[in-house]
């Protein structure tokens, strides 16, 4: 059942439902439940005065917000009398301005009706506040629809929603007594025909009675989607539950934006060769990407902004263009790359050359992109590609010479015999395969779809505190088993059956089908996020309406783009290239890229137009001019040390 | 002091121009792309309208810049027309610009209509959004 705590919406669905009848019935509940409340009537129109009513039938204090003297829906009784309209913000302010345990929001009308300055409606409210709502429902003919569509639209902004029916008839009818049975979402109570004409006293002693809070059917998300069994009905559960699904976000793109084919090979050729002597790239990687993703992200909470959006505003039409354009490609290698990396790890399932998978490859991911819940994708993906860690648990089973690879891990220099330059080259690689610019893209535009606000912001920092260094430590397993097995035989891994050796090692073909499962998954993941990626940039520089949440048909471009860059990965593919070269040079091109996106994110989180009150403080741009200066000096490294060591040959 | 969206100034080039347009839903329409000005009578330019599209954009390119955009306009049937948003169609003024929805329609893009009607619209399930 939803909580009813802070600001709760009461709204309808239809006018004259009993709106107001059933805030002063809840109102009455919560006082006897020894809540303080208060109610606040966003906007009355016509001659009635619902919050003196409301006042008088359960004595809390009740005003409106605005009054206007036609008898209409506040928008159009407001343009008749030339009154100013409500703006949303003075709204969410007075209902965070009250100080009792309880406001509840009574609206005008119902749900989508629009109540003021550019037509916002109830639902924003509610969802500007994260508040859930209560929908007052008709009981008789015609309520079912009303009702499903009322919490469907509710549902839609993931607010939290329970019925009471505001006039129950002393005889019911057969339609009543059905609609009882089949009216959807949980159900908080039903208030009988004419409780207003109850004498106050005896309304607020019969009000409590009138409500269920233990009655607790499905939730509304799952019975008006079949979707979402995850969230359950006890208002904690469901909230716990909600913050978990929150956190899978973060999970999901870190293990598809950080472990990705780029990271597997770079985490197997490099244990291979240094052991963990290049730990300390990861580590800086990881910290990279958690000030990189945790500033867009506080930006996209704050103002809604996704990453190409600030950078086009930030840096104006052409530099953004040369901007775009570097990234854009960057983002596309790097499709291409794990499209080979998705066929390559399937052929060395089925034995049947890579070649063959990529067209099947490139249709599936399109059917994902095309037609698969986004929720759904992120747990699907981001909780399988946890079974990497069977690098990790393969070592454990090995039991290694832990002293050695600690010292390997502590250690900054190249290894005796080893050339400086390519082991710097590695460190690059390793480093822009932890930063990659496509897994911030995703995340950002991913909190913009997902609507952020503010007060997720705590939600957000501990999706990034939590997924990339999870990231991290799964590519160290990777390499520490290839230090472990691989590094004594003087292994040269080029290519993904080698990266797998010690897990087969460990586990024989179990540990082998474990590690491809993981693999797969990881590269289907980072595949998704980089084709989105890649429609997100374009849309977002242009303008065009984006995302996984519009139906196709609503963002005809975002679509056509991401599409085609699909096929083109495809087709690159097909020439036969070989994926883990193409992964290289992403990762080379990617350390080369990586200033330009960073650096209008790092100047935006420090602008309050962006990031309002949350600006970066002192932490916050120490550490992103520290990892400013790492990415220049890796950028500005990356392309003579690959000449120099012939790509570390 | 006369303010115009709770702002008692505003900078033409840092606050609006290359923000996001967005409809009362919240979803994208273009980006200003252009600002409109007009020459008052006392010899003033005002700024009195959004413009946005490929050929509003086009202008404020650098020639390599245009050409390219200028190409892939015309692969997709265009360019088209610029569109013009009055400031009196602006409800908000934020990261971005909001607009009533019969501007957002005005304004709405002919090449994301083209390739709607003639490639995604086609394809099965293009109106089902995928949430």
């Amino acid at each position: 059942m939803i909580d009813l705590e802070g600001p709760v919406l009461v709204t309808g669905t239809d006018t004259g439902v009993g709106k107001t009848v059933v805030t002063a019935a809840l109102a009455s509940l919560l006082l006897s439940r020894g809540n303080s409340v208060e109610v606040i009537k966003i906007a009355q129109t016509g001659d009635e005065n619902d919050a003196a009513e409301i006042t008088r039938l359960c004595g809390v204090r009740a005003r409106a917000l605005t009054a206007y003297p036609d008898p209409l829906a506040p928008f159009s009784a407001a343009r008749r009398s030339g009154l100013p309209l409500l703006e949303l913000e003075d709204v969410v302010e007075a209902a965070s301005d009250v100080q009792s345990d309880v406001v509840l929001l009574e609206g005008a009308g119902g749900l989508l009706v629009q109540l003021g300055a550019g037509g916002w409606t109830a639902r924003d409210l509610a969802s500007e506040l994260g508040c859930p709502a209560v929908v007052v429902a008709r009981a008789g003919l015609g309520t079912l629809n009303h009702t499903a569509l009322t919490l469907e639209a509710l549902t839609r902004r993931v607010i939290e929603a329970a019925v009471v029916i505001g006039a129950w008839p002393a005889e019911p009818g057969l339609a009543e007594l059905e609609n009882l049975k089949d009216l959807p979402g949980p159900r908080l109570g039903r208030i009988p025909e004419g409780a207003a004409a109850l004498e106050p006293e005896e309304f607020r002693r019969r009000a409590p009675g009138w409500f269920d809070l233990s009655e607790s059917p499905d939730s509304v998300l799952d019975q008006v989607t079949g979707e979402a069994s995850l969230l359950i009905t006890s208002s904690g559960t469901a909230l716990r539950m909600k913050k978990l699904m929150a956190l899978t976000l973060g999970v999901f793109s870190a293990i598809g934006g950080f472990v990705d084919l780029g990271d597997i090979v770079a985490s197997g050729v490099v244990g291979a060769r240094y052991g963990l002597g290049l730990t300390w790239a990861v580590v800086l990687g990881v910290i990279g990407i958690c000030v990189f993703a945790e500033m867009s992200g506080r930006i996209a909470a704050v103002s809604g902004t996704p990453v190409y959006g600030l950078i086009r505003d930030k840096l104006g039409p052409g530099a953004a263009l040369v901007n775009l354009i570097a990234s854009f490609a960057v983002t596309l290698l790097s499709l291409t790359a794990q499209i080979g990396g998705i066929a390559l790890v399937i052929s060395l399932a089925s034995h049947i050359p890579h070649i063959v998978w990529v067209i099947p490859v490139g249709i599936g991911l399109w059917l994902v992109i095309w037609r698969v819940k986004f929720d759904n994708m992120e747990r699907a993906f981001g909780l399988s590609g946890l079974t990497i860690a069977v690098f990790a648990v393969a070592l454990w089973w090995l039991d290694p010479d832990w002293g050695a690879l600690g010292q390997q891990v502590a250690s900054v220099a190249p290894p005796a015999g080893e050339p400086l330059p390519t082991y710097l080259f590695y460190a690059i690689v390793l480093f822009a395969a932890a930063m990659t610019p496509y897994a911030v893209f995703f995340f950002s535009s991913g909190g913009v779809e997902e609507g952020w606000k503010p007060s997720d912001l705590r939600t957000q920092r501990l999706n990034v505190m939590l997924g990339f260094p999870l990231g991290g430590l799964l590519s160290v397993g990777i390499a520490a088993a290839a230090a472990t097995v691989l590094l004594p035989k003087g292994v040269d891994v080029k290519t993904l059956d080698q990266v797998v050796q010690p897990a087969i090692l460990a586990f024989g073909a179990a540990g082998l089908a474990v590690a491809l499962f993981g693999f797969f998954a990881a590269t289907v993941g980072a595949a998704l996020e980089c084709g989105l990626s890649c429609g997100y940039a374009m849309a977002q520089y242009f303008g065009w309406p984006w995302g996984k949440r519009v139906a196709p048909k609503r963002g005809a471009r975002f679509h056509l783009t991401v599409g085609l860059c699909l096929l083109v990965g495809v087709l690159v593919v097909q020439t036969g290239v070989d994926p883990i070269q193409v992964t290289e040079y992403s990762l080379v091109f990617t350390a080369v890229a990586l200033p330009l996106t960073y650096l209008p994110v790092l100047v935006a989180a420090n602008d309050p137009d962006y990031a309002g009150e949350h600006v970066n403080g002192r932490l916050s741009n120490g550490l992103g001019i520290a990892v400013l200066a790492v990415i220049v000096i890796a950028a500005a490294a990356a392309i003579p040390l690959m000449i120099l060591t012939r790509m570390g040959a | 002091m006369n303010t115009w969206h709770g702002r008692e100034s505003v900078d033409l080039l840092t606050d609006l121009i290359d923000r996001e347009l967005v409809d009362p839903d919240g979803l994208p329409v273009g980006r200003v792309d252009d600002i409109e000005l007009r020459r008052r009578p006392d010899g003033l330019w005002e700024p009195v309208a959004f413009l946005t599209g490929t050929a509003a954009l086009e202008r404020r390119l650098p020639r390599w810049g245009r050409k390219l955009i200028n190409r892939s306009a015309k692969l997709t049937g265009g360019p088209d027309d610029t569109r013009r948003i009055p400031f009196e169609a602006v409800t908000d003024v934020n990261t971005s610009v909001s607009i009533t929805r019969q501007a957002a329609e005005a304004a709405a893009s002919p090449a994301e209509e083209r390739i709607k009607r003639k490639v995604i619209g086609r394809i099965p399930g293009a109106g089902h959004a995928s949430q």
